[in-house]
Order: C-alpha cells, then structure tokens, then sequence
C-alpha cells in the first residue's frame, strides 16, 4: 500500500498544473460569461495530449493509465471544470467505447484520430425523456441494406457543438428493451446530423452542450460497436469508467475553490486582522480539506481499481458520490469565507459553486450513484 | 553533431515567501523547477536539433539526487539523453568550482556545442556559462537571445543582447552559448513525451568518473575562492509613511526623497 | 603584494556609462579605508581623451587600451587586455559594473586568473580586522542578502549593480596619471566575429516583468491626465498599467491590467495614481518592492500598503514630478530636496516634521556633512524650536547623501582660529549638542555613513543611535594634534567605558559599524536600505507606548548618568511618584487589569 506517487506521475501532474494555471486560468472567466469555449485552447489541450491519456500508443494514445487521467482531470478541474469536462466525456465516454468495444478497423479509423488530438468525440445517450432510466431511449435505428438509418434526438450532449465524432445510442428491437440498444460510430456531418445551440446552464457553462437531432441518417453498418443490442452494455461500462473522471473532476473543483479561499482570507482583512487569523476561518477550511483528500483517495482507489482490472464500478459510484457532494460543499463554504466577494464575479468560486452543482447528476445522478451502491451490497 | 545543454535546478522564486514571524524563507512546499532561462536553452537547442541531420541533444544538470525530476523533465521535452553530475565532494562548490566541475563532465561527454542559461532565478550570477567556456577553452557568447545555424553548418549565426543594442555575431564551433528565455509562447509537455522520458535512464557521473580530469584543489568548499559569510533576509515591510496636505512640490520632494532612497532610477 | 582598487571602466560608442563612474566613487571609499588607490581601467577606440574625466571623479590612475579592435564589446579581446593588466599589476580588488558586458567580461577573466567573482553586488566594505572585501549581494529573487568573501585569492572581484553606488561630485582640482599600455591582439582569430550591430528598438512589453510601473485607476478621472502617467513611465523607463476600473474606460490595454483578474506584478517601484486599493488590485501588486500611492482619499486603502502615500492630485503632482525626474537624470546625481520656507529657510541642514516625528538632516553631502558654525547655529535654531514643541515626540538626526552621517567637523575652517575662536566653537558645539541630549522628545540618530569627530559627538548626543553596516565611527582629532572638543572625551567614556575610550581617542582609528555595536557605541546595525525604516519603526514603537512615562525616564537616566547611584536612585523615585499624577499611568495600569490595548496618546 503507498499512497505517493511516483516521479513520472508527479511530473505529469506539474505539468498539468502549470499548464491549467499558465493557458486556462486566464480565460476560465471570460469563457463562463460568453457560454463559449475557446477553441485555441481546446487545440493546445490536444496538443499536449491532454484527449489521450489512458490509451496505446498502438493507437496514438500516451501509453497511460486511469490515474495519469485523474490527475489530469483534477488539475484542469481546479481552474475550470468545463475544460475538465471536455477531457472527460472525449475520454472516457466517447474513446472508452470505441477502445474497449471497437474492431481494429473502428480504432484505426476512429479511435486514432480522436486519442492523437486531432479529433474531438461525444457521447449522446440521453434523450429527452430518457435521463437517469438510460433503458427508455425512443431514437431508431433501422438497417437499410448496408446502412442503419438513425432517427430520434438527443439532449445534454457535451461536446457536441465541436465534435468531429459522436457515439450514438439508439434501438434497433424495440421489444428488447434494454437489450435491444446498439451503438453506433456517426461522423458529425454526416446528413441529416444537426447539432442545435448550446444549452444555456447554471454551470460549466463554456462546455459545450447541446440538442442533437437526428433525422434519417444513414450510418454504414461496420460503424456498428460490437453486435445489436449490445449498446446497452457500452454505455453502462462506458460510465463506469466516466464517473472515476467525475470524482475527479469534483475534487478538483474543490480542491482549486479552496486554493482560492486560502489565498483570499490570508489577504482579507476585516476587524483590523486578517480573517485567516479568526478561528472559524481557520476550522472551517480545516475540515473543508480535510473531505477534499478524503474524496481524493477515494478516486485513486477507483482509479488504481480499473487499472488493476479489478471490479471498479461500487467504488467508482462511492467516489462519485462523495466527492461531488463534497464539491458542493466545499465551493458553498469557500463563497461564504469571501463574504460579497465570493458572491461577486471577481472572483472565481462563485463560478466554481454553480459548476459544483452538475457533479451531482451527470453520468448518473447522486441518486442512481445509491441504487449502483447498494446493488453491490446484494440490497 | 552534439548539444550538450546545461542546466539546473531551482526553486520556484516566484513562489518564495518571508515567513512574517520569524523573516526566514520559507523553503517548504516551494515547487522546484527546470531555471526558467535553462529551459530557453533546451527549447533552442531542440529546434536546432530539429534542422540539423545527426543531431542529438544532451542535458547536463550537476544537483542532488532529487535534481533527477528536471532531467526526467528534460528528457519528456525530448533531449535524447540526460546525466546528472552528483556528488559529496562536489557540495560547497561555488561559481568557479561548479564550471570546473561541470567543465569536466562536458569534456568527458564530448561535445560541439554547449548551451547553459544565462542565470540562474536562485544564485542570479550568470556566472558559470562563461566560466565553463573558459576552461574548456572555447569561445562563448552570452545573453543570446535566437540562433541559428549558418550555411555550412560550421557555425552559428547569434543574436547577442545589450541594454541598448544588439550584436548579430557569427561564432563558430565549439563554442558555448548562455541562452535568455524569451517572451515567446511557453512550450509544453505532452503526456506521451512524459511517458517516453520514463523509459530512458538518467546517467549519472561522480567524483570518480571524473577525476582524472579534476584537480582536487578546485572543486567543492575547498576549491571555492568565495565563501558566504553569512545571510539575512531583507527588511520585512513596515507601515508607511502618509503625507497629507502637502503642496505639489512637497510631495515632488517627498517622492523624489524616497526614490533616492531606495536608489531607484 | 597586492595593492589597488581597479574599476574596468564600462564604453560603448565611446561614452563612459554611468555605473562606471559610480565605481569610482564607490572605489575612492573602499581605497580610503585601505590606504591605497584607485585605478580605472579604459578599454575602447580613440578613447584616451575620456581618460582625464574618469580622474576627476576619484581615479588616481587610469590604465587605457586604445585600439581598433575594443571599439563594439567582444568577450575575447576585453578578456585578454584586461588579463593583462591583472596580471601585471596585481590589483587587489577589481570592480565591474553588472551590466550585460560586465556580467560576461567578469566570470571569463575569474575563471582565466582563478579567483573568486561575486555577482550583482549591492554593496560592499571592507572588514577593518582582516582588510578583506565584504560584498553583499541579493539571492533568491531578492528575498535573501548573502555576504560574501574571497579570502585567499587576488584580485577580490566583484560586479556591482549600476544606481546603487554614490558618483562622487566631479572635483576639477584632481590630479593623477594616464598611462597608456598596448596589447598584442595578433592572435585572436576569427572564431567569432561581429557581423551587425542592431540598435534595440523596445519590444512589447509584458507587465509581469517591468522593473517599474506606473499604474492608475478611476480617480485618474480622464484620458487626458492618464496620459501623464504614460508620460512618467517613459520618463523612469518604465511600463504603464492600470486596474479595472482604467481598463473599463479604454484608458490603458486589457493586457495591462493589474489584479485578480489581471496580471500579478512585483516590479521594484509600483506608483499607483487614483487607484483606490480595492483587494482585487492589491492582489496583483503588494509584493512589489517600493509602492508610491498617489491619492485624493486619504482614507483609500492603498494607503495601507503603500510605504509612501500622498494625499493630494495626480494631475497636479506628475508634471513637476516629471520634471523633478528629468532634472536629476540629466545632472545625474544624487536628488537634494531643495529647502523650501516650510523648513525654516536653513542652508546645512533640512529639516520638517511628519506623524509628530522631527526629522534633523544635515545637508551638506558635498562636504560629507561637516560641521562648520552655520550649520551648529542652524542645529541650535532648531533644538531651540524643538524644545518648545509638544507636537513632536521623537526626533531623528541623519545625515545627507549616501556617505557619510557627519565626518567631523569642518578643519578648513578652523586651520586660521586663534584660541578664543577655538574656545568659542568648542562652547558652541558642547551647548547645542547638550541641548540636544536634554531635549524633552526622544533623539536617535541614525548613523548611515562616517561619524568622526563632532559626528560621532552628535551621535553620542542623541539618546538612541542606530548605524547601517556602512558606517564608521572614529574619533582621530589627535592626527590632527587636536582632541576631541565636542564633548568626545566625556561622553564616550560614559558610553563605551574609559578604556576603551582611551584607546579610540589615543589611536584616532575608524571602527566599523559592526565593532561600533560591540562595543555598545550604537544599539543596532542594519542594511544601509533599511536604515531609514528601522529608524521610523522604532520611533512608532517609543509612540505607541505612555509618552509622559518615556521622557520621565529619559529625564531619570540622563540625570543619572552624572551623580552616584544613590542620588540616582532618589531621582528615579522622585519620577516614579511623579508619574502618579498623570492619567497615563491610570490607563496603562487599567488597561493591563482589564486585558486591552492602552490608549495613551491624542495621536
């Protein structure tokens, strides 16, 4: 058992620093307010390989594991958590399945691109009225000779207002349920395949969300992942995997709104003292820190877990859920040490609050996290 | 052709503190980094590297064990190898201790250029760049801000900097180069390169692997002329002064009075 | 045996750059204090012409290399002429400006001759016991000052960097030698070779890495008076910048905006102008080294982090500012504030009273700050005023300029004194001085260069005295075949013991600050840079406690110092009792009963 890390990943997690500090703290503000997220940073993030952490060399991927990801994701997340969740939904939604379901054709032809930076993948699974139950999805897919023809529409589909390659559920039986979903490799442009405008949000706001409407598109049938009705299967594997980036994502959060409120009340001076010197402050960024490293090796262990291939998915559900409540508690109590600077937008933790929010229902709500939870508990 | 870039280790300055009760540095949690102006060095040398067939660069760091994590640094920024120059005997060296003994290494590797920083954010003395060129006894150019090969690759063409001007300089090779680091877009990592520098080995020479080019009496405290004495940290700050009321010309002199004080200008 | 200060004399297209000529000043000091002298040595083409001017600023000697080849700076030939002359000479100590050619020039030959080399220094003395070379330098981004010797080789050298050492006023009166030594440059090959000269044109700058900023904010009020401030940048060389609130009105670049949501700066001189110190902008700017705030508000609270702060308007201070800045560059010395009617119109001595504390200067750095009668007369002008005001609490005697606090007394003057001039004088000096000893306010002197002779008897009649490391103290008036008579043989044996007096009175040796403080002739000694603020701080420190109570004691312990123990201790009973009387001390002892800070002064 030993909780440090080794020379390589503590350099990457320098270089990750510094990156997020030097390129996105700059423009973490600006890109919140204008709901819009910069796309030469996106490039630059490509660039140093931030899109293909976990993933071969075979196949243009950095030859690195789970936790060379999280780290990534924690640092980026620290100065923007949209930036962390573009990373996160290209990695471990969109190139997960695709690296763990798809045919070599599929990963040369796909997964390459998209693990080598010079593509940007996304995921639409949920559907209007399919959220949390993932099983309802009303989007068709029909074989028509060599091509299924893909009708439905999508929401809450990050990245997809840049994204060069989407993962697509949709059902082929619908008698099946559940086990009739496939999945399906779309390259954006393909006709009929239009990506609304962002979704205006409450947070990660520079994210890209958008609608996703799907009207006759013919998709060949060998960008099938795996068989019909298999889908069901990625997309569940495929989050697994998503919500170890999220916890991390939500320390992250955490840990950079705390490295704010440390900073600030070392500064603020009120009473004729600084209030770092008053006790509160002081207990309460105490315990405040104290959640952040607990939530924090909860997501190593989730991470070492999957790299280990061991069974990961409880404790990538335990991670998620407790680090993203901590995440909201954390940025809430970091705002309330700044007193009206922490609510005014001078500041970044009121940005860093309402980005919290979303760690408690993407890739699986707070809600489902306790029902994987206790299923693993046989309850 | 060979690059052999030198290169050190050093605390973050930026990020080093007064400790308010007791006006000591405080050393603790400072990140260390690859000297900012060492890194312009590296950057350069890779992109020559880049334009020139048979060309491999080497890094150079004489340090503590711990100095590993710059050359492993350097290595993911691509340098093809990396040896750290490490040793007991070596501790206490000064300027003119640390080029002989660094003077040694390169000899040993071997080399047709040599690029250093042109100071460290730590020791600021810009010193041993030039020291190493002399007892290597090859020429050197300081304060180079871009270079470039020549034509027949025989030398380098170099912008020199000054206060107030520039001297655009051919030098020929072997020479030595202090690199400044420039304004330019900082060059990054990629994840993969941070993989790729984990699989090469970091070399490591030692008082034994150099000595038989070393004279005992010039390395380490020993062979340092200088010695600090002793060291303090700078007056912490206090309260200032406020003037109020004061005529135009009053608070001229007054400014003027603290200017002068402070030698600024 | 080594011997000599030589200064390598910095040209570029044949004009002597300043720092060069701050070397000699700073060399002419440290040749003093070893009985040797100072050399310049002048590299450069058709150049020998410049060699006289470099003696009327405190060469003795200057060694000149005329030839082609020095014309632009090329390490190689600089390095083998100058090596040469080393070699030749044996110079005990070499100085090089820590310019970009003196910082390549320095460690080639360091390395070329073996010896030490201690880079950027920012000042430097010479230790009186070992006669070595104490060269303090910055490290650590300027966080930690390290002192540094090189004990056993020659020559001690040093890069100095250029504005912090004193130019000496030109003396036209100097007299010394040129002399002109050629090198053999016939083997320096073409391995390196000048192919251009490019003049720099200023690039872009970043904010982040200006060594001086001048910044303004809302209270700047238009675009029009912002345009002052870009106006003083240029004038200091400096970058311009702004908050939030000057960036929102278009008056300055996004890019330069100072702050949480701008850029962090720590340049060595921060002038903030209208800027009113919200913590966002405070953020970006605390750590910078001197912050100057100009502010209409008296209450902003820039002001807390500022060490200077002006109440007043931007628009009406930076044009003479300006001028102000012009004028010392172009006379290239150092600023002495004019005497204006607020400091009584007086010729030697400044004087002006800030935060009820009396500042004393004596304003005759030409001179070092020599006591002559007008300037006992001005200081006795002043005591008497002194004695009087109840408004100030604390007084601080200084000297001028960067050299000396007094260097004695004015000998010119006195060479054509009969007896009676001489007894007059002597009473003079011993009244006032008195006067000044038994002033009701607290007196420090604070000692930043020479005090010998009547400076050291100034000195010793100030209540408290705090030296920078560079000050000496001495008193040699038997050199003269005179003694002490500014009340030297009485109260430095009341100071520092008879013996000891004996021996500084006997020998006339300077001590250096250091032993100044052993010997417990001064109480602390700090960095020259820090004097000033050391001074102030303990000043506010005396203020913040019972002022009755302080001058009780003052009045105890002086009246003490001249009668037995018993009789003293009848004095400070009679004080004690008396502090009775006064509601100071119902305060303080209430305040310590009920656990708060005492509120004893008005002020």
């Amino acid at each position: 058992m030993d909780f440090n890390l080794s020379n390589t990943q503590k350099l990457l997690q320098d270089f990750y620093r510094r990156f997020a500090e030097t390129e996105i703290k700059p423009l973490a503000r600006k890109m919140d307010e204008e709901e819009k997220f910069d796309l030469e940073l996106l490039g630059k993030m490509q660039k140093c390989g931030f899109f293909g952490i976990p993933y071969s060399k075979e196949y243009g991927g950095a030859d690195g594991d789970t936790l060379a990801y999280v780290l990534c994701m924690e640092e980026i997340s620290k100065i923007d958590a949209s930036s962390g969740i573009t990373i996160s939904v290209h990695t471990s939604l969109c190139c997960s399945s695709i690296n763990d379901f798809g045919t070599e054709e599929q990963k040369q032809k796909f997964l390459r691109p998209l693990i080598d930076g010079r593509k940007i993948g996304c995921f639409s699974l949920t559907e209007p009225n399919a959220g949390s139950d993932a099983g309802g999805q009303q989007t068709s897919a029909v074989l028509d000779e060599d091509y299924y023809v893909l009708n439905g529409s999508k929401v809450f589909t990050t990245n997809s207002g840049f994204a060069d390659i989407f993962v697509i559920f949709a059902v082929t039986d619908k008698a099946s349920g559940t086990d009739g979903i496939s999945a399906f490799i779309v390259e954006a442009g393909t006709p009929g395949l239009s990506v609304g405008s962002n979704m205006p949000r409450m947070g990660i706001r520079s994210a890209s969300n958008c609608e996703v409407a799907i009207d006759n598109v013919r998709v060949p049938k060998e960008n099938m992942l795996r068989k019909e009705g298999e889908g069901f299967e990625i997309a569940l594997k495929a989050l697994d995997g998503g919500r170890i980036g999220i916890g991390a994502q939500s320390v992250g959060i955490a840990q950079g709104a705390l490295n704010e409120a440390i900073q600030y009340v070392k500064e603020r001076k009120q009473f004729g003292r600084p209030i770092s010197a008053f006790q509160n402050t002081k207990f309460k960024i105490a315990e405040m820190q104290t959640k952040i490293d607990a939530a924090r090796l909860m997501v190593w262990r989730a991470a070492l877990a999957k790299d280990e291939k061991k069974e990961y998915n409880a404790l990538a559900a335990m991670c998620k859920l407790f680090a993203s409540e901590v995440a909201n508690d954390v940025t809430r109590g970091c705002v309330q040490l700044f007193g009206g600077y922490g609510y005014s937008r001078e500041y970044p933790v009121e940005r860093m609050m309402r980005d919290a929010k979303i760690t408690e229902i993407y890739e699986g709500t707070s809600e489902v996290m306790k029902m994987i939870i206790a299923g693993s508990l046989k309850i | 052709m060979k690059i052999l870039v030198c290169m050190k280790q050093v605390p973050d300055t930026s990020e080093v503190t007064l400790d308010p009760v007791t006006n000591t540095l405080i050393r603790k949690g400072i990140r260390s980094i690859i000297n900012p102006d060492d890194k312009a060095g590296i950057e350069a040398a890779l992109a020559l590297r880049d334009k020139i067939e048979d060309c491999t660069v080497t890094v150079v760091s004489m340090g503590p064990q711990q100095a590993e994590m710059a050359i492993k640094e350097a290595l993911a920024m691509g340098c093809d190898e990396g040896y750290l120059v490490s040793d007991r005997k070596f501790g206490g060296s000064d300027t003119l201790a640390t080029s002989t003994i660094l003077a040694a290494a390169l000899k040993k590797i071997g080399y047709d250029l040599i690029i250093t920083g042109r100071q460290a954010i730590d020791g600021d003395t810009a010193q041993v760049g030039p020291q190493i060129a002399e007892h290597l006894g090859i020429p050197h150019v300081s304060y180079v801000e871009e270079f470039d090969v020549d034509d027949e690759e025989d030398a380098l063409i170099v912008l020199r900097q000054f206060e107030d001007r520039y001297h655009k300089m051919r030098i020929k090779f072997p020479c030595l180069l202090t690199a400044i680091s420039g304004y330019g877009e900082p060059k990054y990592l990629t994840v993969a390169g941070v993989y790729e520098a984990d699989k090469k080995e970091v070399k490591h020479f030692n008082y034994e692997d150099l000595k038989d080019l070393l004279d005992d009496g010039c390395i380490g405290l020993k062979g340092s002329p200088t010695k600090v004495v002793k060291s303090y940290t700078k007056e912490q700050k206090t309260q200032g002064t406020l003037l109020k009321g004061l005529t135009s010309n009053e608070a001229v002199e007054a400014i003027m009075a603290r200017l002068n004080e402070g030698h600024i200008l | 045996m080594s011997k000599d200060i030589y200064v390598f004399i910095e040209q570029r297209d044949g004009n002597i750059q300043n720092v060069s000529y701050e070397l000699l000043g700073e060399a002419r000091s440290l040749a003093e204090d070893l009985g040797q002298r100072v050399v310049g040595v002048l590299l450069g083409s058709d150049i020998v012409e410049k060699a006289n001017k470099l003696i009327k600023y405190g060469a003795d000697e200057v060694i000149v290399v005329d030839d082609a080849i020095l014309k632009e700076y090329m390490t190689e030939p600089y390095t083998k002429a100058l090596t040469k002359i080393i070699k030749e000479n044996d110079p005990e100590i070499l100085l090089i400006g820590a310019t970009s050619i003196g910082r390549d020039l320095g460690p080639r030959i360091s390395a070329r001759i073996r010896t030490g080399l201690t880079a950027d220094c920012t000042s430097l003395y010479i230790d009186p016991e070992t006669k070595g070379l104490h060269m303090t330098r910055p490290a650590f981004g300027g966080n930690l000052m390290a002192v540094i010797q090189c004990k056993n080789h020659r020559p001690q050298m040093a890069t100095i960097r250029p504005g912090v050492m004193q130019t000496l006023e030109k003396d036209e009166s100097r007299k010394g030698i040129v002399r002109k030594v050629v090198v053999d440059f016939s083997d320096i090959g073409n391995n390196v070779e000048i192919l251009e000269v490019i003049k720099k044109e200023k690039k872009n700058s970043d904010i982040t890495k200006s060594k001086y900023i001048v910044s303004g904010g809302r209270g700047v009020g238009n675009a029009e008076n912002f345009k002052l401030l870009g106006d003083l940048a240029s004038t200091i060389g400096g970058d311009l910048a702004g908050s939030r609130a000057a960036v929102d009105s278009g008056w300055v670049d996004a890019d330069k905006q100072v702050g949480q949501t701008g850029k962090t700066v720590k340049p060595e001189l921060y002038i903030a102008c209208g800027i009113s110190g919200a913590i966002q902008h405070v953020a970006g700017m605390e750590n910078s080294g001197l912050i100057i705030a100009i502010n209409k508000n008296d209450t902003a609270p820039i002001f807390d982090v500022a060490d200077l702060g002006i109440v007043g308007d931007v628009k009406s201070i930076l044009p003479p500012l300006i001028a102000a800045i012009n004028k010392a560059k172009s006379e290239g010395m150092d600023y002495v504030a004019p005497s204006s009617d607020k400091y009584l119109g007086m010729e030697n001595i400044l004087f002006n009273i800030k935060n009820r504390i009396a500042y004393l200067t004596i304003n005759r750095p030409r001179f070092l700050n020599a006591l002559n009668r007008k300037t006992l007369l001005e200081i006795e002008a002043v005591v008497e005023k002194l004695e009087k005001d109840e408004s100030v609490q604390v007084v601080i005697v200084r000297g001028a300029g960067g050299r000396a606090f007094v260097a004695g007394a004015d000998i010119s003057k006195m060479i054509d004194m009969n007896e009676e001039e001489g007894e007059e004088i002597s009473s003079l000096a011993q009244s006032v001085f008195s006067r000044l000893k038994n002033l009701p306010q607290v007196v420090i002197g604070a000692i930043n260069g020479y005090a010998l002779g009547g400076g050291n008897e100034l000195a010793m009649a100030c209540d408290i005295r705090i030296a920078s490391s560079r000050a000496k103290f001495g008193q040699p008036e038997v050199k003269l075949g005179l003694i002490p008579g500014f009340g030297g043989t009485q109260r430095l044996q009341r100071i520092v013991g008879q013996g000891l007096s004996k021996e500084l009175i006997f020998t006339g040796e300077m001590i250096s600050a250091e032993e100044a403080f052993r010997i417990g002739l001064v109480s602390r000694v700090v960095a020259p840079e820090a004097l000033n603020r050391v001074v102030n701080d303990l000043a506010m420190k005396i203020m913040s406690n019972g002022m009755k109570a302080v001058k009780l004691a003052k009045k105890s312990i002086n009246e003490g110092g001249s009668i037995d123990l018993d009789n003293g201790l009848a004095v400070e009973n009679r004080d004690w009792t008396s502090c009775f009387t006064n509601e100071e001390s119902k305060e303080g002892m209430s305040a310590f009963v009920e656990k708060r800070k005492p509120k004893f002064n008005d002020f």
